[in-house]
């Protein structure tokens, strides 16, 4: 299905950092800056960056838990900045979210149940017996066992919990879930469990996938297409198999090549950045990884590259691939 | 043991005498690491392998207790010295990285400082002189202008700097032993190939043997000649870097390497390892892989595997490779 | 215990009870009881509980009757009589009853305004915050002493309520305190950002997903606090506020004071009474603290 169900237009989020005894702003954090993509109908798009490249803000951004600064997201044809508080609500039912963190994303002196429960209750979409029989239906999807329900999270392992929270977001029958490194905290061992999960609800439901993380390997895997930011911007946007095979931006390619993968015989010549991954505190003109680019020309330091499709379906923001 | 041997470990038990009972975090381990040789410790949490670096530096606190084995350095056995002889290892001959390089250092003192004391705990030097090798290390290191940066705090430096200002001042008194305990989880993936990439060199520059604990298979790949896996407090294959790969013999090690997403390899789902890692208060009987491994037989809940030698320098502790009787 | 997963047995659905509000009271119980310290602490309070209650039936004298003044401990009158002859033991009994209701009283109004006032300024912040805040410091700096006597003086009463009343309406702010800095750190917790993302309204947020999380910290600043009134209600009676008529153990402290030279137990009995009600208090506190957390129970 290529139909689109999630717009993002010129999206916009700075955090102001403000100084002295009258709280002027001095600077800025420049977390999301003129973000533009789309999201098709039952796809999964990774979203891949360092820390502080604005990855986490802009899924929260875009589910309006954090308020933008300008930009438009549109969801199923409506746009969400411009719904009021209760039609917002409504539509959160439709959009869940997958945290990090399993132990600090479920409310410790709540039950399993309630807090599986939690979108039926805030939305009032069964009681009683009804209710009751949701709850098991989820906890046994997301492989669970109906006796769990009753008990407290600090009585589940990592893994466990996670399942938990996916129960949850799964309670409202979301059409689109934002899983923000939903297996980052957990053991090796219990990730692939989580991710195999992950891809069976995705099959079974018909959802569609927004997959935020820092690890490559696991976003090649979940994703249909990829894409890559950089200190707040889009610089790459292509299929899944194409970024890993055709790595359009100098960054995707050092990213590429600085994953370390086991067994990789040949010790081929690998791309080591100089420098620090830098804050996006007031960034200056001109392309973000100019300073580290090892293909680096005049034109980038002036102006920031274009985000245009350079070949089919395949985004690129940078001077050299024009 | 060899000539060549720097480093080995017997039988080693060290246990946590807890409220809840007697965890068994490390239980008869033994290793092996040659001089100039970098040795790979992988395991996922809780299997015991920060435990055995602590040990080897016997940091080990109560309710922890080192309770049997030998780790023989240098001709001596180093859970046989004093508190004092140890304190003038620590640093010195065997010195250690940690994982989470901003909080590894004392924040109230300049990174500068912090490595000319170690510098001064461990090297004759003259006071003049310590500041120049301050200057020199850092610059090894690669930390760009280091006569002025060495006079900034830890929280003035990124992550990749302080875990590159970390090693300097592990490095600074020629160890013969490094222990880096997940040194780049915690790094940018870029950041992370630059500290590896330093790592490498050093090792080149000074000659010294790396003990690399990590969980990351990829990562253990990129610096290691050799490497263990640990599960739950024990080791259960040891083997070169190319033959873990090319021929993984423990059931753990070969699903382990299944279940990890990889770049290079297209897969519709991954392979899941039922279960999670046991507890090592009551741990499972018998070998304590047995309640997940697909080829668990009635031995396997009853004898713990001893390990065995099945290839050149491959060893593996696993009843499928045990000769029976 | 971590559980196996994925969980593989099946199970009849319909044997999942859920559990009832006897039973999760039932569980607390049986945690309370782990404890011998919070066991003692439970007794106490019981006890006190129960005389107050119970002395207009079980105290052995009225307490305004007067007999022979002066009598040391003995066995018509185990805690003695005070100075003008009324049986300490009923004395003490019956000033259980007034300075229970004190304590009890007060802390329910410091509960009342002061968790009220720290959600609102700890949940919404900003200038919400800065309104609540300076509003709550005013209350902390103003002479509650000065208002005691100008209320006394004005209003020519000297009633148990008044000093009450003026106890609670100023002793809240640190309780305001304690609970805003809560709310502002579990504010910020990600099960909160959860609910916010199911579209959870501020009331449900604030009522269901913070204040049980807070429950702990009010239950032990309260539990202190009960003895504390007492002390404070018995320190301004003993300075003059109070109805001096009243048996409240404050009085008896101020009787027993004047005569400490020659009748002792006078100012014993009440004395030890205030004391081990504030023990018991304090350690039911900190054990009921504990037994409701869900994340402390043993398995």
């Amino acid at each position: 299905m290529s139909e689109t169900i999630l717009e993002v237009t010129n999206l916009k989020k700075h955090f102001p950092i403000r100084r002295g005894l009258l709280h002027r702003q001095v600077a800025a954090i420049h977390a999301v800056d003129d973000v533009s993509f789309d999201i098709k109908r039952e796809e999964t798009l990774g979203l891949v960056g360092e820390s502080g490249c604005g990855k986490t803000t802009l899924g929260r951004t875009i589910l309006r838990l954090i308020k933008a600064d300008a930009g438009k997201v549109s969801y199923m044809g409506r746009d969400l900045f411009k719904l009021n508080t209760k039609e917002m609500r409504k539509v959160r039912l439709e959009m869940a979210m997958i945290f990090q963190d399993p132990y600090s994303s479920l409310n410790p002196r709540m039950t399993v149940a309630d807090i599986i429960s939690e979108p039926i209750d805030i939305h009032g979409l069964a009681k009683g017996n009804e209710k009751k029989r949701r709850i098991i239906e989820l906890v046994k999807k997301v492989g669970l066992a109906p006796f769990h329900m009753y008990r407290y999270p600090h009585e589940f392992s990592g893994g466990q919990k996670q399942r938990i929270g996916i129960a949850r977001a799964l309670a409202g029958n979301p059409k689109i879930l934002v899983a923000d490194e939903p297996v980052s905290s957990l053991d090796v061992s219990v990730r692939a469990q989580i991710l195999n999960l992950m891809k069976d609800l995705q099959k079974e439901f018909g959802l569609t996938y927004l997959y935020i993380s820092h690890d490559l390997s696991a976003v090649k895997h979940m994703s249909d297409r990829v894409a890559v930011m950089y200190v707040g911007k889009l610089v790459e946007l292509a299929p899944a198999k194409e970024i890993y095979k055709n790595p359009l931006h100098p960054y995707t390619e050092a990213l590429l090549s600085a994953i370390p993968i086991p067994g990789r015989k040949k010790r081929e010549k690998r791309i080591i950045l100089k420098g620090s991954v830098p804050t996006p505190i007031d960034p200056p003109p001109g392309c973000r990884f100019n300073p580290r680019c090892p293909y680096k020309q005049p034109i980038c330091e002036k102006e920031y590259p274009k985000f245009i499709e350079v070949e089919k379906g395949h985004f690129v923001a940078c001077h050299l691939r024009k | 043991m060899s000539e060549s041997s720097l480093l080995s470990i017997n039988d080693l038990k060290t246990y946590f005498f807890t409220a809840e009972g007697v965890v068994k975090a490390v239980d008869r381990v033994h290793l092996e690491i040659n001089k100039e040789e970098v040795l790979g410790l992988v395991g996922e949490s809780g299997c015991g392998k920060s435990t055995v670096a602590l040990s080897i530096l016997r940091l080990i606190r109560p309710p922890g207790k080192i309770v049997g084995g030998e780790i023989w350095f240098e001709g001596e056995d180093l859970l046989r010295k004093s508190e004092g002889e140890m304190r003038a290892i620590r640093g010195g001959k065997i010195s250690m990285v940690f994982q989470n390089p901003t909080s590894s250092m004392n924040p109230v003192y300049t990174v500068g400082s912090q490595i000319a004391e170690a510098i001064k705990l461990h090297q004759k030097v003259q006071k003049r002189q310590i500041k120049e090798k301050v200057v020199e290390i850092l610059h090894k290191v690669g930390i760009p202008d280091p006569s002025k940066r060495m006079e900034d705090y830890p929280h003035e430096y990124s992550g990749g700097m302080c875990q590159r200002a970390m090693t300097a001042m592990a490095l600074s008194c020629n160890p013969k032993l490094l222990i880096a305990d997940e040194p780049t989880t915690n790094l940018d993936v870029t950041i992370q190939a630059q500290i590896l990439d330093l790592m490498r060199e050093m090792r080149k520059d000074f000659g010294a043997s790396i003990l690399l604990i990590g969980h990351n298979l990829g990562v253990i790949d990129e610096l290691c000649d050799k490497v263990a896996v640990m599960y739950a407090g024990k080791v259960v294959e040891y083997s070169t870097m190319t033959t873990i790969f090319e021929e993984p013999k423990h059931p753990y090690t070969q699903a382990l390497l299944e279940s990890i997403p990889r770049l290079d390899v297209e897969k519709e789902r991954l392979r899941i390892i039922p279960g999670t890692v046991p507890r090592l208060i009551n741990p499972p009987t018998g070998c304590r892989f047995h309640p997940r491994c697909e080829y668990v037989m009635a031995v396997c809940s009853e004898q713990e595997p001893t390990p065995v030698e099945i290839g050149q320098g491959h060893t593996v502790a696993c009843f499928l490779y045990t000769p029976k009787g | 215990m971590a559980m196996g997963e994925p969980h593989m047995k099946s199970e009849d659905e319909t044997k999942v009870y859920k559990p009832s509000m006897a039973s999760r009271v039932y569980v607390v119980w049986r945690e309370l009881k782990k404890s011998k310290l919070t066991i003692a602490g439970f007794s106490i309070v019981l006890f006190m509980v129960l005389i107050a209650l119970l002395s207009p039936i079980i105290a052995p004298y009225d307490h305004r009757w007067q007999g022979t003044s002066g009598i040391p401990p003995s066995l018509e009158h185990p805690f003695g009589t005070d100075g003008q002859g009324r049986d300490m033991l009923s004395l003490v009994m019956h000033g259980a009853r007034v300075s229970l209701y004190v304590g009890l009283a007060a802390v329910l109004m410091e509960i009342c305004i002061g968790v009220t006032t720290g959600m609102i300024a700890g949940y919404f912040g900003g200038k919400i915050d800065e309104i609540f805040m300076r509003f709550t410091d005013l209350i902390m700096t103003l002479p509650t002493f000065m208002l005691l006597i100008v209320a006394v003086s004005m209003f020519e009463v000297r009633n148990i309520n008044v000093i009450i009343l003026i106890m609670g309406l100023f002793g809240w702010p640190f309780m305001a305190r304690v609970v805003r800095s809560e709310f502002l750190s579990l504010r910020e917790t990600t099960f909160v950002e959860a609910a916010v993302s199911m579209g959870a309204s501020n009331w449900r947020i604030i009522v269901h997903h913070i204040l049980p999380n807070t429950l702990s910290s009010v239950i032990v600043l309260a539990t202190m606090d009960i003895p504390w009134y007492i002390f404070y209600e018995a320190t301004l009676t003993f300075l003059g506020f109070g109805d001096p008529s009243s048996p409240s153990w404050g009085v008896l402290l101020q009787i027993g004071y004047y005569y400490l030279r020659s009748y002792w137990w006078i100012i014993t009995f009440p004395g030890l009474a205030l004391f081990f009600t504030s023990l018991g208090f304090n350690l039911f506190g900190d054990g009921l603290r504990d037994a409701l957390d869900v994340r402390a129970r043993g398995r």
